[in-house]
């Protein structure tokens, strides 16, 4: 799935996955000054902007409000939270643009230890860890409020011993 | 004789006068022959100042005669005292001084009275010092000021000596010293200026040497020995001839020498320490420890800290003791290890009362080691020996107590001692809830299988408990207990009923306990499938219940029930008293001869795990009711059964056992789940009376408020935390993600 898509549900605010309602759709367009397929077209490669480049500040929003949007997108309706596979893609999709170097950590660990469905909670406070947390988990505050998960998750990773990988990895990369 | 009649005297001639009084009375003092002053001769004096001081101006001379007086003393003191004290050195200086002061004194005293008519009128219109203070103060001035230094090095040197163990003349110190509060005229300054500081560094340097040597050469006892002989000595010494204001900072002093300087040195030593007397049980010189360094600021601290991890040793000993114990027994057979587990309990108990002993004695009840045996016993109380958590084996140590034909042969009021003593240790127990529910279930099986040894003993607990934990805690149990009486009254008028209701009765006895669902461990219910005769009881029952009450609902556990049926076996009848799974199973052979292992299964609708218990203590245990094919040890879903006609016992009567499921999985995780909603309500508590709070102080405050019962886990309330934001309960504050905020 490409990554657009999650942008242009965002501008046209859809309530569900791969759905659009026809006030959705026209609203969306709208907002977007968008009266033509040609337009529309043009307009594509500038959304994916908008997910990869965070050194713009209204940009930086712009990443935090598509990303928390997601989860009420995605997930099945009726539901409080998000299934584990689909979380698992999106964050794969989000973080693919923003570059958070332990994603195929965080995928295997939730595969690996927790294989239950996702909550909005820790949905939106991974993205605070991604931000703020330093890849070698430097300045990680266990005694933090951070999710149950993402403890379990500086568990598994330090029981593995990944952070020091990943450090080296960072450092060669530099 | 009239005013104006009166001849005037001049200075001179009046003074000449005055200067033979004097001079009598220097005699007088200096020891040499000459009559005591007569009223006369007192009268004259008295008279010619009082003469010479009420004359007309310019023969007024009293500013001049005030003068005379203080060069009268000042002339005495320079030629005769001070040469005198001058010298003489030493002891012989100070037993000078005392009696040249004492002399002074009456030199004051006689002066003072001739000039007197001074004081009256002169001195007082002019607020000038008084006669007697002029005299003190030329003494002061003159021979205190000249001499303090050398005095007060001699009587410190008298000190030393006598701290040597040489005797000394006391009194003479004690006068000498009073001399030095004397002169103050009512202040202390000279007596602590000029002497007690350096008395009191002399002091600290003298015990400063003598620890520094008796640290090395003694062991711990021997120098707390010393150290209290010391201080008792110094004590001593002030009542004797000390000021009694210079006590306390006297005996601070020789604490700190003796004590605080070395304090960790004397505690930590290798053989004698701390260590060693809490080793050794030296109770006598626990308590001189204590009473030592209970007088030195903080000095109580590091020997409740060497006290607490005796205590914490001693007890982790046990633990490990039981553990090898454990290991070691579990080959041979499990009963076993139950009761070492029981010992466990009682050494701990013991262990309990030995330190608690120390703490009332040794250390005179102080808060600081009731808090020190209180910490101790929570580390090691909190390990669980064998896999067995201490809530369960104080639970079962109640149990054993508590019960029928227990491990324990006790005495009422031995029982109830120990009672006592279990519920104290519960106190250090954090997992307050796990032992609740495990006595529950403990106490459930009591009740309802009449294994309770005294009702009395079963209450007494149960006001202890509540003593100790709160209502709460055992609301539950006491409902359990006045259930049981309730069902034996209800038992009762169901008799009644049967034998008013003759066509009802089921032909078969039937004892029925009717509980409340709330106070009693959960059950399986209505899991079995009962034979016709009993669903009949099942029937008469409920009908009569029907009579008594409409809005209750009855459910049926068969699980706890037991039966007593008759097995007419070939060689004789037999009654059998087994459980209603038992009896289920067994009436089933009234119709077949043989059944499989599926058919079984089938009729009673029962779970493998339940079938394989009952057919196991059948067929494969002590008695073999059942004849299994084929004839092995275990049961399995192939097995067919076959009802043993050949089977007898030297018996009448036998009861067949059905081994008890392991409950500890399920109280585990009943406990387990009664925490979450704990969790849940204390947060909400909390949240509702504070709105936005920071993620550290709520998790505080919750692990504060739940403590009483059980120490949460903070993983435990992050996800409790969690689950409430997902149930909209609390957010996260937007800006802060530290912060909640409650949602009405």
């Amino acid at each position: 799935m490409a990554v657009h898509r999650l942008v242009v549900s965002w501008h046209m605010k859809a309530a569900t996955m791969c759905e659009f309602s026809k006030k959705e759709f026209i609203g969306g367009l709208q907002g977007l000054r968008m009266n033509s397929l040609e337009k529309f077209c043009e307009k594509i490669p500038f959304m994916r902007m908008e997910l990869k480049d965070d050194c713009i500040f209204n940009i930086v929003i712009h990443f935090r409000e598509i990303y928390n949007f997601v989860f009420g997108w995605a997930k099945e309706k009726g539901q409080k939270s998000l299934a584990l596979d689909t979380a698992i893609r999106m964050w794969q999709l989000l973080f693919a643009e923003k570059q958070w170097p332990l994603v195929e950590h965080w995928s295997q660990f939730l595969q690996a230890r927790h294989n239950k469905a996702i909550s909005r909670d820790t949905w939106s406070q991974l993205l605070e860890f991604a931000r703020t947390v330093d890849p070698a988990l430097t300045n990680y505050d266990a005694e933090g409020a951070w999710p149950y998960l993402i403890d379990e998750f500086v568990e598994y990773l330090n029981e593995n011993g990944i952070q020091n990988v990943q450090l080296n990895d960072l450092s060669q990369k530099r | 004789m009239t005013m104006s009649e009166r001849k005037t005297i001049d200075l001179e001639q009046g003074w000449e006068f005055m200067q033979k009084g004097i001079t009598k009375l220097k005699n007088i003092l200096e020891g040499l022959p000459e009559p005591q002053f007569s009223s006369e001769d007192y009268m004259m004096l008295y008279t010619t100042i009082y003469n010479m001081c009420t004359q007309k101006p310019p023969h007024d001379y009293s500013q001049q005669l005030y003068d005379k007086y203080r060069e009268s003393f000042e002339e005495y003191i320079t030629s005769t005292v001070l040469p005198s004290l001058k010298e003489k050195h030493d002891e012989f200086m100070l037993r000078e001084l005392v009696k040249r002061w004492a002399n002074h004194k009456v030199m004051v005293r006689w002066l003072s009275r001739f000039f007197h008519y001074l004081d009256r009128y002169f001195i007082a219109r002019r607020s000038l010092p008084p006669l007697n203070e002029v005299g003190l103060t030329c003494f002061r001035d003159l021979v205190y000021q000249e001499l303090n230094g050398k005095v007060r090095d001699a009587v410190i040197s008298l000190i030393d000596q006598e701290r040597e163990g040489e005797q000394i003349d006391r009194a003479l110190l004690k006068n000498v010293l009073d001399i030095f509060v004397e002169i103050g005229m009512g202040q202390m300054d000279q007596y602590e200026n000029d002497f007690e500081e350096a008395m009191l560094k002399d002091t600290a340097a003298y015990y400063s040497r003598k620890a520094s040597s008796w640290i090395l050469e003694d062991s711990c006892p021997d120098y707390m020995l010393k150290a209290e002989e010391c201080l008792r000595r110094e004590k001593d010494r002030v009542s004797h001839y000390l000021h009694s204001s210079s006590e306390t900072k006297l005996l601070e002093k020789v604490q700190h020498e003796l004590l605080s300087v070395y304090a960790t040195q004397l505690l930590e030593k290798d053989n004698s320490g701390c260590h060693a007397l809490l080793r050794d049980d030296k109770v006598e010189d626990l308590s001189r420890m204590f009473r030592l360094f209970f007088k030195i600021p903080k000095g109580l601290d590091p020997v409740s800290s060497i006290f607490k991890q005796h205590v914490t040793a001693e007890g982790t000993a046990l633990v490990k003791q039981a553990e090898d114990a454990a290991s070691n027994k579990k080959a041979e057979k499990k009963d076993v290890v139950g009761l070492q587990e029981q010992v466990f309990v009682r050494k701990v108990i013991e262990l309990h009362d030995k330190y608690l002993a120390y703490v009332n004695d040794c250390f005179q009840n102080h808060t600081l080691f009731h808090k020190a045996l209180k910490e101790a016993f929570e580390v090691f109380c909190n390990k669980g020996v064998a896999g067995s958590s201490s809530a369960e084996l104080l639970a079962t140590f109640c149990d054993n107590i508590l019960k029928k034909g227990g491990s324990e042969k006790l005495s009422d009021e031995a029982i109830e001692e120990t009672l006592e003593k279990v519920v104290k240790l519960l106190a250090y127990i954090s997992d307050k809830d796990l032992f609740a529910e495990f006595y529950r279930k403990k106490l459930a099986r009591r009740l309802l299988f009449d294994k309770s040894a005294n009702d009395d003993h079963e209450r007494s607990i149960l006001t202890k408990l509540k003593q100790q934990c709160g209502g709460q805690f055992t609301s539950k149990m006491e409902g359990m207990v006045t259930d049981l009486t309730l069902a034996r009254e209800n038992q009762t008028s169901f008799e009644e009923y049967l034998s008013n209701n003759s066509h009802a009765n089921p032909g078969i006895d039937l004892t029925v306990t009717v509980l409340t669902t709330g106070f009693w461990p959960s059950y399986k219910s209505f899991d079995l499938n009962l034979p016709p005769e009993l669903v009949k009881c099942v029937e008469v029952f409920r009908e009569f219940y029907q009579t008594k009450t409409k809005h209750r609902k009855l459910t049926w556990i068969y699980s706890l029930g037991t039966c007593n049926i008759s097995g007419k076996f070939e060689p004789k009848t037999m009654e059998l008293i087994v459980t209603t799974y038992q009896a289920s199973a067994l009436l089933l052979f009234n119709l077949s001869d043989r059944l499989s292992y599926s058919d079984i299964m089938t009729e009673l609708n029962l779970t493998d795990d339940d079938v394989v218990r009952l057919l196991h203590s059948l067929s494969c245990a002590k008695y073999k009711i059942l004849n299994k094919e084929p004839n092995t040890k275990t049961i399995s879903p192939t097995d067919y059964f076959e009802f043993n006609s050949k089977f007898t016992d030297k018996m009448r009567r036998i009861k067949i056992p059905l081994p008890p499921v392991d409950e500890k999985k399920k109280v585990i995780e009943d406990v387990d789940k009664d925490r979450r909603y704990a969790i849940d309500a204390s947060i909400v508590r909390i949240m509702k009376s504070r709105k936005v709070l920071g993620h550290q102080q709520l998790v505080m405050e919750c692990v504060e408020q739940l403590g009483r019962m059980f120490k949460p886990d903070f993983k435990a309330i992050k996800k409790r935390i969690e689950d409430l934001i997902t149930r909209d309960y609390l957010e996260r504050d937007k800006e802060n993600p530290n912060l909640f905020r409650y949602l009405a």
